[in-house]
């Protein structure tokens, strides 16, 4: 799906925040990134929707090179990539359905499709009956569901969440990652960076570790181990 | 269906920018009116010198204003060429007195004026006389140009040819103006939308990031700034129509001679171009600044 060429990131201020990464992730896959602070995961995950792009190196997407993407493209692109960002980027003038219905707004959705969809993610992610309220009305947890929601409603293949659980109690933090489990295994690819050590270990899944931006561990069923990082 | 529900969407934002950017508005609206305003200006005076020009083309009628204390004998003579040249049909002599009577006639209750065209004397005796054919005005007058007795000849091809030079001069002053003008409204617009745009920028980052065309985000803007050039040339089209109507009625009153353009099918042309251009302004007003700030 995902398809690294010995990418590297280097940002305008001379910071290289990725070096010759050279990464793939199949289809129906649940991958972690893990990483100290400044590793490069959030850089990595914004080249995945290019929000930025690569100084050198290829990137692939489902077999399109998305590198060379026409700036017309690029929408669609993201259409196919639900991001759950890490500071959630709600609107907060817009209700929890009203922020998800955005998503699907801006692709020119019909009434009848986003009436349909809204209230079905929300069921999906736990938060129906907070439909109405406006993202201060939430707690963070609930924040974090409401752009899980936004970023599955427009049934992208593949979910990007850049540490959602950050600021989470474990057990809501937990709920937020089984969540992420249930997309996955309803046949969607997940990517999700992170810092939450128990969880990943929880979950037996995919682990690719970076630091300094470079790879230095990428393991099936890994654990984050603190003597490496 | 997607476009009609994009298309009500983008209605409902423009306006939603205007108002809630109402100073900035305001001052677009009115900055786009008085540029508005001022070319209409200068494009009514324009049409209208055009017009007098093709008046007094048409003209077949040329006036000879003679030389003081002219001799008995010396004005024989120049009656008698006068009547001899080829194409004059008729001519008649106007004496001072009559000349200012007839002046008198046209500005009946202008007494300054009067008095100020007796005292100097503007209005010399005179032949007037009429020729067969507008072209043949310009070879009469060259044959009689010269001639002992004749202070000066007025005709038309001399007066359009001094209309055509004061149009000229007004046409190139007048697009000079417009494009200072038409610059600093768009300059304006481009402003506006600029808050508007910088006021919504979360939501254009997010609009970004969730997959918007780049059309679907831009083109509510590019309606206010176009609603912003529309509007404010409405307002100018209004006000130009009133000032014209006041001046075509103070001018039949007190110059009713003067050949004015009939503020009809003119003022409705005149509004069309206007609110073009508005449309144009605003138009390329906010496309200066979504370009700019629309990248994410
Ligand atoms: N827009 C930017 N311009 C310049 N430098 C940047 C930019 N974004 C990130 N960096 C730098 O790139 C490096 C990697 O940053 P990145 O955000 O990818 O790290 P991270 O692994 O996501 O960290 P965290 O766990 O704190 O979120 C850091 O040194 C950071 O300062
Ligand atoms: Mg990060």
């Amino acid at each position: 799906m995902f398809d690294l060429q010995n990418v590297t990131k280097v940002y305008p201020n001379q910071v290289v925040a990725l070096s010759g990464v050279t990464l793939r992730i199949e289809r129906g896959e649940f991958v972690f990134l893990v990483g100290a602070s400044g590793a490069g995961k959030s850089t990595l995950v914004k080249l995945l929707y290019r929000e930025e792009l690569p100084t050198r190196g290829r990137l692939f997407f489902n077999g399109r090179n998305i590198t060379g993407l026409r700036a017309s493209q690029v929408p669609y692109l993201r259409r196919r990539v639900g991001v759950v960002f890490q500071d959630c980027k709600l609107l907060p003038h817009k209700t929890a359905q009203g922020n998800v219905a955005f998503a699907l707004e801006v692709t020119g959705a019909g009434a009848y499709l986003i009436r349909r969809r809204v209230p079905a993610v929300l069921e999906l992610v736990g938060l129906a009956d907070k439909a109405r309220a406006y993202p201060h009305e939430l707690s963070g947890g609930e924040q974090q569901r409401v752009a899980l929601a936004r970023a599955i409603v427009n049934n992208p293949s593949v979910v990007i969440a850049d540490e959602p659980t950050g600021n989470l109690d474990p057990q809501t933090a937990w709920e937020i990652v089984r969540l992420l489990g249930e997309i996955n295994r309803r046949g969607r690819t997940v990517i999700m960076a992170t810092h939450a050590k128990a969880i990943v270990n929880r979950m037996g899944k995919r682990v690719v570790a970076l630091d300094r931006g470079r790879i230095f561990r990428d393991d099936e069923n890994g654990v984050y181990d603190d003597g490496l990082l | 269906m997607a476009f009609f529900r994009s298309l009500g969407r983008g209605v409902l934002e423009a306006l939603g920018g205007v108002v809630a950017n109402s100073v900035m508005s305001l001052a677009s609206i009115s900055t786009v009116a008085l540029t508005m305003l001022i070319l209409a200006g200068f494009l009514l005076a324009a049409v209208n010198l055009d017009h007098l020009a093709t008046v007094v083309e048409s003209q077949i009628q040329l006036r000879v204003y003679l030389a003081d204390g002219l001799a008995e004998e010396d004005f024989r003579q120049l009656e008698a060429r006068i009547a001899g040249l080829p194409g004059v049909v008729s001519h008649a002599y106007v004496d001072r007195k009559e000349a200012l009577e007839r002046f008198r006639g046209y500005l009946a209750d202008d007494q300054g004026l009067l008095e100020a065209v007796e005292e100097l004397d503007a209005l010399p005796d005179s032949f007037e006389i009429h020729v067969l054919r507008p072209d043949l005005v310009e070879r009469v007058a060259y044959e009689l140009k010269g001639q002992p007795g004749i202070a000066s000849i007025s005709y038309p091809a001399e007066t359009v040819r001094r209309l055509i030079d004061v149009t000229n001069l007004l046409r190139l002053g007048g697009l000079a103006v417009a494009l200072l003008l038409t610059g600093v409204a768009v300059f304006i617009i481009a402003n506006t939308i600029r808050i508007t745009v910088f006021a919504r920028r979360d939501e254009i980052t997010i609009m970004k990031l969730v997959g918007a065309a780049d059309w679907y985000i831009r083109w509510p803007f590019l309606l206010e700034g176009t609603l912003l050039g529309m509007v404010g040339a409405g307002l100018a089209a209004l006000a130009a129509g009133a000032g014209y109507r006041w001046l075509i009625a103070l001018f039949f009153q007190r110059l009713p001679f003067l050949p004015l353009v009939a503020p009809e099918p003119l003022l409705g042309k005149l509004s069309l171009v206007l609110l073009v251009l508005g449309a144009l302004v605003g138009v390329v007003g906010s496309q200066i600044s979504v370009r700019r700030l629309l990248r994410v």
